[in-house]
């Protein structure tokens, strides 16, 4: 791609800075994945002068945070408060919310990137003044506008649950480093350094320090975060305490950090309690109960930054459901298990970097997909402390089997190989350059993919061709004995459906083309012949037909609800002001489209290629053999 | 397959000082995305409390 402009007039490598303002009204989690993206960022383009918004409450990280200008709180207990308690009404906070946003409105800012993602932020982005905006913004007449393509993929697809595989560090660092090509120019050469680190964040606290809170130093920690922003995220304190036991149990070396806010101190009185039971019922540790206790250290209830994200930086390990803690150990190069319990998608909000582990439930969760209503998770059930520690113990000691023992044949040994029958486990990677980069949670378990998992990786492939122009070769990433029976039904049920998507895009293509020629012959945008007015409604009326007929395909196959999904939102940001125009782009638009579903349908042909009947030839035997019909039973339902 | 710079570059505004727009609307429009958040927080908390 090349800089078509540069809007700002400045060279990677001169001395004027890019004035950049990052919103992030979001929560912890979501600022430090906001960190790791403006890490990239600001070795690719060192003069990125860089001021990040945040909430007051989640802005401890950003203040660590040596290369950050400066950081701007929104004081948001403080301004909405009193407007809750009575004390105060709109109006009143009103002024104060004009007060506070005064200063910040008077700077010359170069670029805003607004990375929350909310209605809320919108406005923000809306109200202050930049040459360039990314993310969510509001037009002059106060209309909501995604105002780049990433943006509006996040909206269509992130926000309107369609599974895709893209993380969002990768979605947030793509986003910024391509528009700083766009108006800057090419990055610096030697901008490619790792951006995790050890000492991401200038911690108050020295390693000495440390040291002395963590006690025995020859012990290797693994840090175990109790709690989660939603209970149904993380595990129940008695599932911490029985893995907790069997990491101590099996590794003397070992240690345990216990982390967690002050909302967590009752969920380490069930963990202390339940371990304390299982200790006195187990006759290996029952008669030196200390040798376990002694192996825990608490720091629940410790909310100070610097405490928490030196201790995780000391970890070996971090162990942890969808919490922010993985983020962090993620940008402080600490390895994470993640137990992957919930309503999460871990590809996109995921530990980032290699050789993290994400251990989840095979089946569908009727606790996560009732949205909190019904109780019961089996996920979390699924997921037994049992397995988890089975995992870490494989993981851990990669150094000596280097992955030449199987997972299966680890499971197998320890006498657990019909637990895994429940789960899924994924080790994270990052892709080289040149095979698209970013980070993929790669299978190491020999299991069938399922429809979701299939649907996200084709949906990541069309989002790269929508975004950054590539795509590999159409279905490099499976193979036949990954694909099963439902999957094999699904995609036959797709396959026409794919193939009349196209048609509807060829046709929409085809009217919009018309709508903007006919619209571009008229004399003025406001007079026409009544002839020439009915011609226009005609064209204008088959188009919302057509739009009619891709939601209907969404509603009869949710799988191309994507298509149907972004399709609303570009109809949304169409910006010509006449007809004409707005015919070319809605053209431009269907054919972005179709280019998205000429993939997903190139993708449903190769995998159900992949499991018809190959006929095998042998010279010696002169037969032809077909493969057994038992098997093609199997895949077929 | 080429892709649209258009698309990847946001939103420019050559004269963003002068750019009109409703400032009081927007800020009423903040104020009320913020406390509604706020609501819709404090349900979700509650409702999971309550599971």
């Amino acid at each position: 791609m090349k800089a078509s402009q540069q809007s700002i007039e400045t060279q990677p490598d001169s001395k004027k800075s890019i004035r950049c303002l990052v919103i992030q009204m979001a929560r912890l989690g979501d600022t430090l994945q906001s960190l790791m993206a403006l890490r990239a960022a600001k070795q690719l383009y060192p003069n990125l002068e860089i001021h990040f918004l945040a909430r007051e409450n989640f802005a401890s990280a950003a203040n660590r945070v040596p290369w950050i200008e400066n950081v701007i709180t929104l004081p948001t207990d403080a301004l909405l408060g009193p407007v809750f308690s009575g004390t105060k009404t709109e109006a009143q906070s009103l002024v104060e919310l004009a007060q506070w946003l005064r200063p910040i409105a008077d700077q010359p800012w170069d670029l805003i990137i607004n990375w929350s993602f909310s209605d809320a932020s919108s406005f923000l982005t809306g109200l202050l003044p930049a040459r360039i905006k990314l993310g969510y913004t509001r037009r002059p007449d106060g209309s909501f506008a995604g105002a780049d393509g990433w943006s509006q993929y996040v909206q269509a697809i992130i926000q309107g649950n369609i599974p895709q595989n893209i993380h969002l560090t990768d979605v947030l660092t793509t986003q910024l480093l391509t528009a700083l090509q766009i108006h800057v120019g090419d990055p610096m050469p030697e901008g490619n350094a790792p951006v995790t680190s050890k000492t991401f964040f200038s911690l108050t606290l020295t390693e000495r320090e440390v040291a002395q809170l963590a006690g025995d130093s020859k012990r290797k920690w693994v840090a175990i975060q109790l709690g989660a922003g939603r209970p149904d995220k993380t595990w129940d304190p008695k599932n911490w305490a029985r893995f907790a036991l069997s990491l101590l149990k099996g590794n003397q070396d070992c240690g345990v950090f216990l982390l967690g806010g002050k909302e967590d101190l009752e969920r380490e009185q069930k963990f202390r309690e339940a371990l304390n039971l299982l200790v006195e019922s187990d006759s290996e540790v029952s008669s030196n109960p200390n040798r376990i206790k002694n192996g825990i250290i608490s720091f629940v209830g410790e909310t100070s930054f610097d405490l928490w994200a030196s201790l995780v930086s000391r970890s070996q390990w971090l162990i942890a459901g969808d919490t922010a803690a993985i983020h962090l150990a993620s940008l402080l190069g600490t390895r994470v298990l993640n137990l992957s319990v919930g309503p999460v998608r871990f590809t996109e909000t995921g530990p980032y970097g290699n050789g993290h582990y994400i251990v989840s439930s095979g089946a569908n969760c009727e606790g996560c997909l009732s949205n909190g209503t019904i109780e019961n998770h089996s996920c979390q059930s699924d997921l037994t402390p049992e397995v988890a520690y089975a995992v870490w113990a494989y993981a851990a000691h990669e150094w000596s089997h280097r992955r030449q023992t199987s997972l299966e044949s680890h499971f197998l040994q320890l006498g657990l190989q019909d637990q895994l029958n429940s789960v899924l486990v994924y080790r994270s990677k990052i892709r080289p350059v040149q095979e698209g980069g970013g980070v993929v949670y790669e299978s190491i378990l020999q299991k069938s993919i399922r429809v979701t998992d299939w649907s996200a990786m084709v949906m990541g492939h069309v989002a790269r061709s929508w975004y950054c122009g590539w795509v590999p070769s159409i279905g490099q990433e499976v193979s036949r004995e990954m694909i099963s029976p439902p999957l094999v039904k699904h995609l036959r049920e797709l396959e026409e459906s794919t193939e009349v998507l196209s048609k509807v895009c060829s046709q929409a293509i085809l009217i919009g083309n018309t709508l903007g020629h006919r619209g571009a012959t008229l004399k003025t945008p406001h007079l026409m012949s009544i002839q020439e007015r009915e011609e226009l409604q005609d064209l204008g009326k088959k188009l919302l037909e057509l739009q009619g007929l891709v939601d209907r395909l969404a509603q009869t196959h949710p799988a191309l609800g994507a298509f149907s999904k972004m399709l609303a939102v570009q109809m949304h940001h169409l910006k010509g002001t006449h007809l004409g125009e707005m015919g070319k782009e809605t053209a431009v638009c269907y054919k972005v489209l179709r280019d998205g579903v000429s993939i997903y349908s190139a993708w449903v042909k190769h995998t159900l290629a992949l499991v018809r009947p190959v006929a095998l030839r042998s010279s010696h035997l002169n037969l032809v053999e077909t493969p057994n019909i038992s098997a093609e039973k199997d895949l077929n339902p | 397959m080429s892709t649209d710079t258009n698309l990847l570059m946001g939103e420019v505004i050559e004269d963003p000082q002068g750019q009109e727009k409703d400032v009081e609307q927007l800020l009423v429009g903040l104020l009320k995305a913020l406390i509604a958040e706020q609501i819709v927080q404090t349900s979700q908390e509650a409702l999971l409390e309550r599971v």
